[in-house]
């Protein structure tokens, strides 16, 4: 046991640091979203200031005014309205730039929202005989946005069973789906009973996601049970080396520990491992990890030639996709100057919602990575480029754009993503590839700018001179 | 004769930004000005058909970016020109000292048979503004020493001597057409998307 606070002790600074961090953010809990359970987010975390969603308690200077501002439940619409007036009004007083105006804004996108929700749910309880009652209200708890679960809904017939079993998010029992009433968090997929909904812990990953904004950078940074008080790093419980059923679980993507109940073994790849070693091989992570990995899945956040250069050197598929994906954004300059590519959205319609991959080379997102490692991606790459190609070279508009080699000056053209041709990085000139190695690969029009540069200079100081000379003259005069 | 002629004239219009290539060209083409500055993202074209020395042809007029930034792709257009015009603006010094590299790069690009006798025209555009930087005598100075380049003082936005200098490129590129007819030989355009000019192929290096 000591040993364990001894080798804590060792961490280096910026490592424990960072792990207290991480740490907190787990921990950190959302005490007025959660006593007012009718006011929720909105999706501020999309639209608002990223990495600060958190409901700050009210500032002192405003408790006076509380009374006025804070509803429960059973607000009705005019309450609602006086608070949005009422609070629009404070927001004009208070201080620019303070914790007060913050507060005050959040709040008022949080009762504005409430108060849509009450509308739109009073005006379908008119369409519908009243017996009816509306079930469809979201429910906002620690940053979960739950909205009603029915496995059965949608196309499949209720006649045909269930291929998969539900289990309850908090308590881990199945979900009865036929007796029991479930509801789904739309953000992060958590799924939860009726009867569990208002005891949910753990913090909506969506909310994390956005907080933390990258997924962990360190592999598994462990700080040991003792520095969690041998507790669960989510909901507190105490963990038990002797008993199965309070078992400490190592997450391999945050490096802490779990019970049972917060870790079901679920097994997924982690972000660190693969940028820092390309190990795709599945490891074990806790259940809020893994909705955190789903959600940064599709997220063009690594910068993978920044954090880890050699990584290209050592992988040959990511060598081929990234001169797929500089040829892609070299294309894209010309389909983006294109009216007709423009027309036939032909960007759009090539790369969908994964326009970043021509957008630049640097980002990849990790289920790119993954798919560098199956070969899908580049072949997804190569048919992009084979559409794009297709235009380019049969667009009038698109070959006019095209270069000429200067050095040759031969009347074909040449395009910065042809196989033989070379592109200056000074002026962007493209050159064939031959003709610029016979000229020492030095670049001609660069050679000329920098001449007419210094004549300009020349000359420049020649009518400086000339002014000199002028004015000594009137002088003398 | 008149028959072996080709219709279409092709003019490039060259000059640094905000100079005013592109109200020139709607000056002329459209009859119309706007005060806004949009800046030129790559390069387009307009046509207008005129009447030069009896003959209808049709004007082929490049319009392209003048800033640095918006230059992001080739100028495979230059090729095949029949005249460029050089604008810049009166009331900007530095405009018309670039006048030199422009016309130089369009040389090197277009590679004409002949460049020391293909057309341009020099146009110092904004005379309606009245701080006035470039003198008349400066710009003719420039023009007579690169072999009497024609020289025209407009204003797109009040729509002086559009016209005429219009006229002028139209007749000068007919002419210079005329001369290439007589050696007959001058390819019309370049054939951009013939399957045997595959780019990258470096056996068609002529050099």
């Amino acid at each position: 046991m000591s040993s364990w606070r001894e080798s804590l002790t060792s961490i280096p600074g910026s490592v424990a640091q960072f792990i207290n961090e991480s740490a907190s953010s787990y921990l950190h809990q959302q005490p007025s979203t959660v006593g007012r359970a009718d006011s929720d987010g909105g999706g501020s975390e999309e639209s608002g200031p990223q990495g600060e969603y958190r409901a700050l308690p009210i500032p002192a200077s405003l408790v006076r005014e509380q009374w006025r501002l804070i509803f429960t439940s059973d607000a009705n619409i005019q309450d609602l309205q006086e608070a949005i007036a009422h609070c629009k009004d404070l927001v004009l007083l208070s201080e620019e730039l303070s914790e007060e105006r913050r507060w005050l804004v959040r709040h008022l996108v949080d009762l504005r929202y409430s108060l849509q929700q009450l509308e739109e749910a009073q005006e379908a309880h008119q369409s519908l005989p009243s017996d009816i009652v509306v079930m469809d209200a979201i429910r906002a708890v620690v940053g979960h946005h739950f909205v009603p679960h029915h496995p059965h809904h949608g196309k499949r017939s209720r006649l045909q069973v269930a291929t998969k079993r539900n289990y309850c998010d908090h308590c881990t029992a199945i979900i009865w789906s036929v007796v029991q009433a479930s509801y789904v968090c739309s953000d992060c997929g958590y799924l939860v009973h009726q009867k569990c909904i208002d005891s949910v812990k753990r913090v909506c990953a969506h909310v994390l996601v956005s907080e933390r904004q990258h997924p962990v950078s360190e592999i598994c940074p462990e700080i040991g049970l003792a520095s969690q008080g041998y507790k669960c790093s989510e909901c507190g419980t105490p963990l038990n080396l002797k008993s199965s059923w309070i078992e400490p679980r190592l997450c391999d993507y945050s490096g802490l520990y779990f019970c049972p109940r917060c870790h079901w073994g679920d097994t997924t790849f982690i972000p660190a491992r693969v940028i820092h070693n390309w190990d795709f091989s599945p490891r074990r992570v806790s259940r809020t990890a893994l909705q955190e990995i789903r959600l940064f899945l599709n997220k063009p956040l690594i910068r993978l030639e920044e954090d880890n250069p050699k990584l290209f050197v050592f992988v040959e598929k990511l060598c081929t996709v990234k001169k797929l994906r500089q040829n892609l954004v070299h294309m894209r300059h010309y389909l983006a100057a294109c009216r007709m590519a423009t027309e036939q959205k032909l960007v759009d319609q090539q790369l969908g919602g994964r326009r970043h991959l021509a957008q630049s080379n640097e980002f990849y997102s990790l289920s790119d990575l993954s798919q560098v490692e199956t070969g899908a991606l580049a072949e997804f790459l190569q048919a992009v480029f084979k559409a794009f190609d297709e235009h380019i070279r049969s667009c009038p508009m698109c070959l006019a754009q095209a270069y000429i080699c200067e050095i040759c000056s031969n009347n074909e053209v040449i395009f910065p993503f042809d196989d033989g041709c070379i592109k200056c990085d000074q002026c962007n000139s493209i050159f064939h590839r031959v003709c610029l190695t016979r000229k020492n690969m030095i670049c001609p029009k660069c050679t000329r700018i920098q001449e007419r540069r210094l004549q300009l200079d020349r000359m420049r100081s020649a009518e400086e001179d000339e002014d000199a000379t002028d004015d000594e003259g009137t002088k003398a005069e | 004769m008149a028959s072996r002629k080709k219709s279409l004239l092709k003019v490039i219009i060259l000059g640094d930004s905000s100079v005013g290539k592109t109200s020139l060209m709607n000056q002329y083409v459209n009859k119309r000005f706007s005060n806004q500055y949009k800046a030129t993202i790559g390069a387009d074209f307009c046509t207008k058909e005129v009447v030069v020395n009896d003959r209808v042809v049709t004007m082929q007029i490049w319009d392209t970016a003048g800033q640095e930034r918006f230059q992001s792709l080739g100028v495979a257009f230059y090729r095949g020109a029949d005249c460029c015009v050089l604008v810049y603006d009166v009331t900007a010094p530095n405009s018309f000292k670039n006048l030199d590299s422009w016309r130089d790069e369009f040389l090197i690009q277009a590679s004409p048979r002949d460049p020391e006798h293909f057309p341009f025209v020099v146009l110092g555009n904004k005379v309606d503004l009245d701080n006035r930087q470039v003198s008349t005598r400066r710009a003719q100075q420039w023009c007579q020493s690169k072999n009497d380049i024609p020289y025209y003082e407009t204003s797109a936005k009040e729509g002086i001597n559009v016209e005429l200098a219009f006229q002028t490129i139209a007749k000068n590129a007919l002419e210079q057409e005329a001369e290439a007819d007589v050696v007959n030989d001058f390819p019309d355009q370049i054939i951009l998307n013939s399957q045997n000019n595959r780019p990258g192929n470096p056996d068609n290096c002529q050099c």
